[in-house]
């Protein structure tokens, strides 16, 4: 617990006109964790994400990875540094396979350039090779493995999400960022989502969960984040969290409304 | 001369100011380039022609002048409306939920069908636009104004004026900006949008159809081309203005047109239609949003 | 298309919308045949949803693509690509000299649509003057032949290097925009390569052209029956087609194909748009200028009439029509294209008005083009044995 912070969110603003959708957020997440991130519907948590991951610039604040800013970097630049993510409302390539959506997530890990993909010299046919080898290895991984080669918009909504997780864990990232990974999915479905989780924290990757169930962030999160109104009201272990007035006024406040 | 070029680009500015608005209003609600919206205009004026046709063999020019012009803007008003209405019926709507490059090739490709429709039902060549009302001219701080030219400016300010009115103070013109905001928030609160889909395509089709008459008086002359460069450069002059911007439109006609006028005049006439697309390129690069707009949209992941 | 209103009253309407064009007459006959056809549409439909006809017909859809891929699969035979080959090659010895100039044509718009492929089947972005680089390319060789006396081959490079400097130049501005934007600003640069060509009389001689440009030449042979240039152009088009297929099945392709499915998802992945955008743009453009190269070279005359706004449709209609990324299909799009009219004379006049109804029916009822893509966007082997194959549709 006591590693230098992963990421790190300091003061991160992020207004859409009027209404201001992260309000001076910090957010810290250590290496080798599982944080859950929650709050109620519009809190800001699907802003966060975009924030960090270079699709909205932040108003104000700083986000750093690694140590290093990574404001102001486009999206392929921050998957690069080592964050992928995946999206509340799956946003799978749908014309193509798991597999070629698989590879896709790989992209930036290889090399070939145009020259290369015409002349297809053997450097580049033993890259492909393995990276097809990778993409196959998550794809069992994840599960979904005997549907490689059929269209991600042929999967069923848990294999989507699947598919999901499979393509942002190609680019090896060393944060991984979940939207609402369980959306949809049935009981069982979401106990073999929670084991996968956990082993993909067992392979060195850092997760940052946002998630609605509470069976889910609750049982697997070492540490949860509660967001309402773009600030941060509540943080700490998930008992400590689930007691909290703040909190149950946040979710049950927001219900009234 | 100034005050010349400042009077012949008030006049143009007002007709690329009225087919601006047709592709703001699509495109604020459908996120479209209605391509084929220039093509709705060239046929606004053609029907005007055939109006008149119909109109002096009545007699019915000689006897109501008041009549006549009345029923040269009206009819090609209706008609456009029907055009509008079964474009987007049959090129746009099947592809509501299509990848977004299929409705930008349907929209190209009924573009070129209409136009070539015209030429091959019309002929290709120029066609004379009755000349209906000489009114005479004056002089203004040196310019040469032509009561034609008041009557086409005011004609268009009416219809910016009714276009102001519809959108702000009657429940469909506050449909059409619910659903402009936000489509499937406005489908929630129980908006027809569908309809209301129908109705912006005609009612940016009645503008167009306006301004079709407008230029075909103007000139005097018509072919089934004229469609193609005013709609690039009315769709310059609503990125200018900002794109999904009624005023903006507005603003980006008028200006639109006095930069070409002045262009023309002083630089140089043959180049006046590159004139709009180095002004569209320019504003693309340094401010797409455009003079009234907001922000660019942002994605919502 | 089904909650449309019954045949008879369809045939009204557009009987109504026709006739200030086309007078009573020709809207009476507008609102029959639309009746009729309306009717046609509707009965043939009913009869191919029924349930045999559709499950017979989508088991022939099927077999017609497996019995196509298997045709494509031999092609990579080396004696079934030879005997191909073959055949392609004793195409001018049959035909007489039009034909083959014919051929040669087609050859041209295959490399044409191919490119433009690249920019919109595989990347997603549309190109609507396309045309603009063709005229880049065919007049840089123009004038560098006229002027400098430079010869071909070195002309089709320079041809291409400058259309692909103009197509990164035109995608710049549109980089951080929306595709539809790319439309437009690149139908404008049509319109202006063309009155700029009309208007420059010094250096292009406006509309009366550039005449006495040279021919290709190997060694002491001179390129300049027909027949020469069918295997020259024939020799293009297959390298185009190795070119254009290597990279779909690679690293870029997967971008790209990407990137058309979903921009922003694509660029969270790693996908760099700036690179992938001009990549695209700059590959199509510097194929017109290899066609415009070409084309300069067999005509030995350019005039801005050949570069009008309705070329770059119909290279855009033999993409579409084809089918969008599909290689085979667009290749097949390009020869149906340059066929039909030669076929059918008599409708000259309507073709313009048919390629613009095909566009818009080809997006309503098969958005994916006569020849749907298939296969893996993947080096051929890449892909390990045992991987089981698609299940489902
Ligand atoms: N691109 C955008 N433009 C304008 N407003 C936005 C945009 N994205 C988010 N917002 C607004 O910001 C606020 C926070 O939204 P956000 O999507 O981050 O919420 P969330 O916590 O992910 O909610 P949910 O649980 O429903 O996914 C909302 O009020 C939303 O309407
Ligand atoms: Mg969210």
């Amino acid at each position: 617990m006591s590693a230098a912070p992963l990421l790190e969110c300091r003061a991160l603003t992020r207004r859409f006109g009027g209404l201001v959708a992260l309000d001076a957020l910090h957010l810290e997440v250590r290496p080798a964790e599982v944080v859950g991130l929650i709050g109620p519907n519009g809190a800001g948590k699907t802003t966060a994400f975009n924030v960090v991951t270079g699709i909205h610039p932040p108003t104000a604040g700083e986000v750093s990875f690694e140590g290093r800013s990574v404001v102001g970097l486009r999206p392929s630049a921050v998957l690069q540094r080592g964050i992928a993510r995946t999206f509340q409302n799956i946003r799978l390539f749908r014309g193509m396979t798991a597999l070629e959506n698989a590879l896709v997530g790989r992209h930036a890990r290889l090399r070939t350039g145009p020259l290369g993909a015409i002349l297809r010299s053997r450097r580049v046919v033993e890259e492909e090779r393995a990276a097809v080898d990778f993409a196959m290895e998550l794809l069992r991984f994840t599960g979904i493995e005997r549907h490689a080669l059929a269209r991600a918009d042929s999967l069923s909504y848990g294999d989507q999400r699947r598919a999901e997780i499979a393509r942002a864990l190609a680019s090896e990232p060393r944060l991984l960022l979940l939207d609402e990974p369980a959306a949809g999915m049935n009981p069982r479905e979401k106990g073999v989502l929670n084991e996968l989780i956990l082993a993909i924290r067992d392979r060195g990757v850092t997760v940052l969960l946002i998630e609605h169930d509470m069976r889910v962030v609750m049982g697997i999160s070492d540490r949860v984040v509660v967001l309402d109104h773009g600030q941060k009201i509540a943080e700490g272990p998930p008992d400590a969290v689930r007691r909290d007035p703040r909190v149950l006024e946040a979710y049950l406040g927001s219900a009234h409304a | 001369m100034l005050t010349q070029q400042l009077v012949n680009g008030i006049v143009v500015g007002s007709v690329y100011a009225l087919i601006a608005l047709g592709y703001t209003l699509v495109y604020g609600i459908l996120q479209l380039i209605n391509f084929a919206h220039g093509e709705i205009y060239m046929m606004g004026a053609y029907v005007g022609i055939a109006v008149l046709g119909v109109l002096a063999a009545m007699g019915l020019t000689q006897q109501s002048l008041a009549l006549s012009i009345l029923l040269v803007f009206l009819v090609p008003m209706v008609y456009c409306a029907a055009y509008g209405v079964t474009l987007e019926r049959v090129a746009y709507r099947p592809l509501r939920q299509a990848p977004r490059l299929s409705p930008l090739i349907s929209a190209i490709g009924m573009s070129i069908f209409l136009q070539n429709y015209v030429q091959v039902a019309q002929g290709a060549r120029d066609k004379a636009f009755p000349n209906l009302l000489s009114l005479g001219s004056f002089e203004v701080m040196g310019a040469h104004v032509s009561g034609l030219q008041v009557f086409i400016l005011a004609a268009a300010l009416a219809m910016m004026a009714g276009l102001q009115l519809f959108i702000h103070r009657t429940r469909l013109g506050r449909a059409m900006r619910a659903t402009a905001q936000d489509r499937t928030m406005a489908a929630l609160v129980g908006v027809d949008v569908n309809r209301v889909i129908a109705v912006t395509f005609a009612i940016g089709s009645v503008l167009a159809a306006v301004a079709g008459v407008m230029v075909g008086m103007y000139y005097g002359l018509v072919n089934h081309y004229i469609g193609f460069v005013a709609g690039i450069k009315a769709f310059t002059a609503a990125v200018l203005g900002g794109i999904g911007n009624v005023t903006g439109a507005l603003v980006g006609g008028f200006l639109l047109a006095l930069l070409e006028s002045f262009w023309a005049g002083y630089v140089s006439a043959v180049y006046k239609d590159v004139f709009a697309f180095l002004v569209l390129v320019v504003v693309l690069i340094f401010r797409p949003e455009g003079i009234l707009g907001g922000s660019t949209e942002v994605d919502r992941a | 298309m089904r909650s449309f209103a019954s045949a008879p009253l369809l045939g009204l309407w557009f009987a109504f919308l026709a006739l200030p064009f086309a007078g009573w007459r020709g809207a009476l006959w507008t609102g029959l045949a639309c009746a009729a056809l309306v009717a046609a549409a509707r009965t043939l439909g009913r009869v191919l949803r029924a349930e045999p006809v559709a499950r017979r017909l989508a088991m022939a859809q099927e077999a017609i693509g497996e019995s196509w891929e298997f045709m494509l699969r031999g092609t990579r035979d080396w004696r079934v690509a030879a005997l191909v080959l073959l055949g392609l090659v004793a195409f001018p010895w049959v035909l007489d000299r039009y034909k083959t100039d014919v051929l040669v044509v087609a050859g041209i718009y295959v490399m044409l649509s191919l490119g433009l492929n690249v920019v919109v089947g595989f990347a997603g972005l549309l190109d609507l003057g396309y045309v603009a680089f063709y005229a880049v390319g065919a007049y840089s060789y123009a004038l560098l032949s006229t002027w400098y006396g430079l010869s071909f081959w070195p002309g089709l490079l320079g041809g291409a290097a400058l259309a692909a400097v103009f197509g990164i130049l035109l995608g710049i501005p549109v980089l951080r925009l929306r595709g539809d934007y790319l439309a437009i600003v690149t139908l404008g640069f049509g319109e202006i390569i063309r009155i700029v060509l009309n208007n420059w009389d010094d250096v292009t001689r406006g509309p009366n052209g550039i005449l006495g440009i040279g021919r290709p030449h190997l060694g002491d042979f001179r390129f300049s029956q027909p027949m020469h240039f069918f295997y020259l152009v024939l020799a293009l088009c297959l390298i185009t087609m190795f070119i254009v297929g290597r990279l779909n099945r690679s690293r870029i392709g997967r971008a790209w194909a990407a990137m058309r499915e979903d921009e922003s998802a694509a660029e969270c992945m790693g996908v760099n748009l700036v690179h992938a955008k001009l990549l695209a743009f700059a590959f199509g453009a510097s194929w017109a200028g290899l066609g415009g190269v070409v084309f300069a070279a067999k005509q030995t005359f350019v005039s801005p009439e050949s570069f009008a706004f309705f070329e770059s449709v119909i290279i855009l209609c033999m993409v579409v029509l084809g089918g969008m990324g599909s290689v085979p299909g667009v290749v097949l799009g390009a020869l149906i294209l340059v066929a039909l009219p030669e076929a059918l004379r008599e409708l000259t006049l309507f073709r313009p008005m048919i390629l613009g109804g095909a566009m818009v029916l080809m997006m309503v009822m098969r958005p994916r083009g006569f020849l749907r893509e298939r296969g893996l966007r993947l080096a051929e082997g890449a892909l390990p044995p045992g991987v089981p194959r698609e299940e489902g549709r």
